[in-house]
């Protein structure tokens, strides 16, 4: 499985930029918070976001999106997928699941805007859940001035899924697109 | 990695330009254990192992890979070990007398130290080890100086005839970047092993020596780095403040300054070659500043050089950093953290800087878990029900793999973690102390062949009345699913012989040894209980191979995986939580205040059915 970070950051060296990236993934199968920071541009420097710098956050979890929201920019923008994925320590009552009005604030108080979007009712129509990576990007690339031609996008998306899934990630990129367009 | 596609950039790992960088520089013998952030470098090296002609493999320890790269830098060949930041302590013993003997083809250590920490038990800072044993350091500060870098360690390595640290943090280990690649060189050094009892028989009259000549060696080094051209001054125009940074906080630095506007201002003399230091470029950086911050990961070393620099020097330089507080004493660095000491020693009070120290929103952590259906979790259940059932408080000693996942709640169930092994000798220990009830010491697969066997023969030699649970999935599972010497696979994924744990365990000296799948709870519970109602050090043998990497191995052959299916009967179901709470599973949901279970991530282990108290949980047929 290809991260979107890593999709996109590959996207932006095909369109000749240069990239400083950072990733911590290992804990995701254990339930555990997983992040990457991509910086993009002529000039990069620090595999790490200098705080309040951030164009762009892209959150497939509203709890992981809101712990990031600092790294954001006044003006920035976040892309949240809103199907919470609950930590055990929620599920057994001992800790309380912040409200969606409450992580929405998070980004407001950092002029920040949040757009919201429900990546799994969008799979569900394409039936198949593994495609939320592709929607999201295609999503990002209608709502943000990310400096990635959608030609490119489509392409990386198709040379890095599994041969068999292209088309239903193409569609979902696609999907994800139309919707950003649409959307307020 | 395709050949063809040098010089145009690709998008590169830290860790795989590592092993891109040593296979250009014709590396012929490869060792090293698994540790975050260290282990995609092997990983990278043993898929390349046949196309190249090398020898790359997992060793039991770190102490052995270096011992089996430095025997084959001894035969004049180009040897690498790659090693978290702990693994260092463990192969220091050998690193320390390797200096006096000196090496003949280049030893390259690479320590990926997890300096934050995120994944390990200490932040430890292996640059002292370098000044410790006398040996050279490098230390780059991004992706592409990670590849470029390791053949310069190989040639320094090779004309000073020492073995080189090579050290990098997680941020370059795990960074992603966009990297130039040069042409991989084939070893092609005959290897020849030529006696030299003076030199590589370190009794202490060839000791003395030796020490004479390491010293020298040391002296040619610090020419080395004074003209390293990767040592180097950034100079702005009348810059009365200077930045010295080392290894990735360079880019940390060059960050904070664009990002605030500082570049014209500050001028930056960046460090990668760090022992020894260019102590007369530093003196010059020194005079030509009236203020110098120091930035470094993760203790104030090359600070401490450069006030001893200062004060040789008698400049009035002020100089600041870790030890002063302008730079946080403890964990990693950002680029925030490099430009809030900036504008400290600056005193730039700009209220729009004060964007820089946000802090990230305090919110429920994410506690990892044990994986759905992890044999582990089913282990501690029955590890619990079995001290309870015997009586009285004991202790439960941890050791290191995925099984301190443990330790979080709902499980709990670990009382120590400290370091490889340590769980069957602290547990001696706290008998020996004259502690009461049942103490087991907890340890997997690969830490105990890592350095667990040792301890289980001090066990049995020094009659310590413990349980030893030795939870075998199969794998090194925490660090990514390397294989060890239990699980019949080298490095290459070629078949290996399967060193038996129960005959080990038994050569030690053990009489009472148990070998239970821990998916049945009952019998698990009982062989615990036998174990440590035995008066003299018992073994329990846990064995379920790690279902993460069965089901991987698996539907990679092409298998079409189908799991037991369970449900929850809601008119039973309590929602008392027991199953939640005791076991922990992630595949276990709530809706409407009773227990679910989430068909996308359940495997059909079948636990939680075993332990529920009302039965509620059941096949569905």
């Amino acid at each position: 499985m290809v991260s979107a970070g890593t999709m996109i950051a590959e996207a932006a060296l095909a369109e000749g930029l240069r990239i400083r990236s950072s990733d911590a993934t290992g804990l995701a199968q254990r339930g555990g918070s997983v992040h990457s920071q991509i910086k993009i541009g002529d000039e990069v420097s620090s595999a790490i976001l200098h705080s309040g710098t951030a164009d762009v956050v892209l959150g497939f979890e509203p709890l992981e999106a809101s712990r990031w929201a600092h790294m954001l920019k006044r003006g920035g923008v976040a892309i949240v997928n809103s199907n919470p994925v609950y930590p055990v320590t929620v599920k057994n009552g001992m800790l309380r699941y912040p409200g969606i009005e409450e992580q929405k604030r998070v980004f407001d108080e950092r002029g920040a805007r949040s757009i919201w979007l429900d990546g799994r009712a969008l799979t569900e129509k394409l039936g198949n859940m593994r495609v939320l990576n592709s929607l999201m990007i295609g999503f990002t690339a209608a709502k943000t001035r990310i400096p990635i031609g959608l030609d490119t996008l489509r392409r990386i998306i198709a040379e890095k899924v599994p041969s068999r899934t292209v088309e239903v990630n193409l569609k979902a990129f696609d999907m994800g697109f139309k919707e950003g367009c649409e959307g307020p | 990695m395709d050949t063809q596609k040098l010089r145009h950039p690709i998008l590169l790992m830290g860790n795989h330009a590592i092993a891109r960088g040593a296979l250009e520089a014709g590396v012929k013998v490869v060792a090293g254990y698994p540790g975050t952030p260290s282990s995609e470098i092997l990983t990278c090296l043993a898929g390349e192992a046949d196309r190249h002609g090398l020898h790359v493999e997992w060793s039991t320890n770190e102490k052995v890979a270096y011992e089996v790269a430095y025997g084959a830098a001894l035969a004049g060949v180009r040897a690498l070990v790659t090693t978290k930041h702990l693994g260092v302590n463990v192969l220091s013993d050998a690193l320390l007398v390797s200096a006096y003997t000196g090496v003949n083809g280049g030893l390259v250590v690479v320590t990926a130290d997890d300096i934050h920490p995120f994944s390990s038990q200490n932040a430890e800072d292996t640059r002292y080890y370098a000044r410790l044993a006398k040996i050279p350091c490098i230390e780059p500060t991004n992706v592409q100086e990670a590849k470029d870098m390791v053949s310069d360690a190989f040639k320094v390595s090779e004309e000073l005839q020492l073995p080189v640290l090579f050290r990098v943090t997680d941020r370059i280990c795990h960074a992603k970047s966009d990297a130039t690649l040069g042409e991989i060189s084939q070893p092609d050094t005959p290897p020849s092993f030529v006696k030299d009892d003076s030199r590589y028989v370190m009794i202490a009259p060839n000791a003395r020596r030796r020490v004479e000549w390491l010293n020298g060696q040391m002296d040619k080094a610090a020419a080395l780095s004074e003209n390293y051209p990767e040592n180097r001054v950034e100079a702005a125009d009348s810059a009365k403040m200077g930045v010295i940074a080392s290894g990735i906080t360079y880019e940390h630095a060059i960050e904070a300054l664009n990002v605030l506007g500082l570049r014209d201002r500050v001028s930056v003399l960046k460090l990668t070659f760090t022992n020894p230091l260019p102590k007369q470029m530093i003196a010059a950086f020194l005079r030509a500043h009236r203020e110098v911050l120091v930035v470094e990961e993760i203790e104030p070393i090359i600070e401490n050089e450069v006030n001893s620099i200062a004060h040789q020097l008698g400049v009035e330089t002020s100089i600041h950093g870790r030890l002063d507080g302008y730079i946080p004493r403890e964990h990693e660095l950002t680029p925030d953290r490099v430009g809030v000491g900036v504008t400290r020693v600056l005193n730039i009070d700009d209220p729009s800087l004060e964007e820089v120290e946000y802090e990230t929103p305090d919110l429920v952590r994410r506690i990892p878990n044990l994986c759905a259906g992890c044999p582990h979790a089913a282990s501690y259940y029955a590890l619990k029900q079995a001290m309870r059932r015997v009586g009285g408080r004991g202790a439960v000693t941890g050791d290191r793999g995925c099984y301190n996942q443990g330790t979080n709640p709902p499980l709990s169930a670990i009382d120590t973690c400290v370091c490889m092994g340590a769980s069957i000798s602290m547990a001696s220990g706290l008998r020996h102390a004259g502690v009461d009830g049942p103490i087991v010491a907890v340890i997997g697969d690969s830490t105990f062949f890592h350095n667990g066997v040792q301890p289980l023969v001090n066990a049995v030699h020094n009659t310590a009345d413990i349980t030893v649970m030795i939870l075998d999935n199969g794998w090194t599972g925490m660090t990514g699913h390397q294989p060890n010497p239990n699980t019949g696979l080298n490095a290459t994924g070629k078949p290996a012989p399967r060193v038996s744990i129960e005959k080990l365990v038994r050569a030690c000296g053990v009489e009472h040894v148990q070998v239970v799948s821990p998916y049945n709870v009952e019998e698990t519970i009982n062989a615990l209980v036998a174990t440590m109602n035995y008066k003299a050090p018992a073994v329990v043998i846990s064995r379920q191979v790690c279902p993460v990497q069965d089901h991987r191995l698996r539907k990679r052959a092409g298998e079409r995986l189908s799991f037991t299916r369970y449900e929850v009967d809601p008119d039973r179901c309590t929602g008392c939580l027991y199953c939640v709470n005791s076991v922990g599973c992630p595949a276990l949901d709530l809706a409407d205040g009773k227990v679910t279970i989430n068909h996308e991530t359940c495997i059909g282990c079948g636990v939680c059915a075993q332990v529920c108290p009302s039965e509620a949980i059941e096949v569905k047929k």
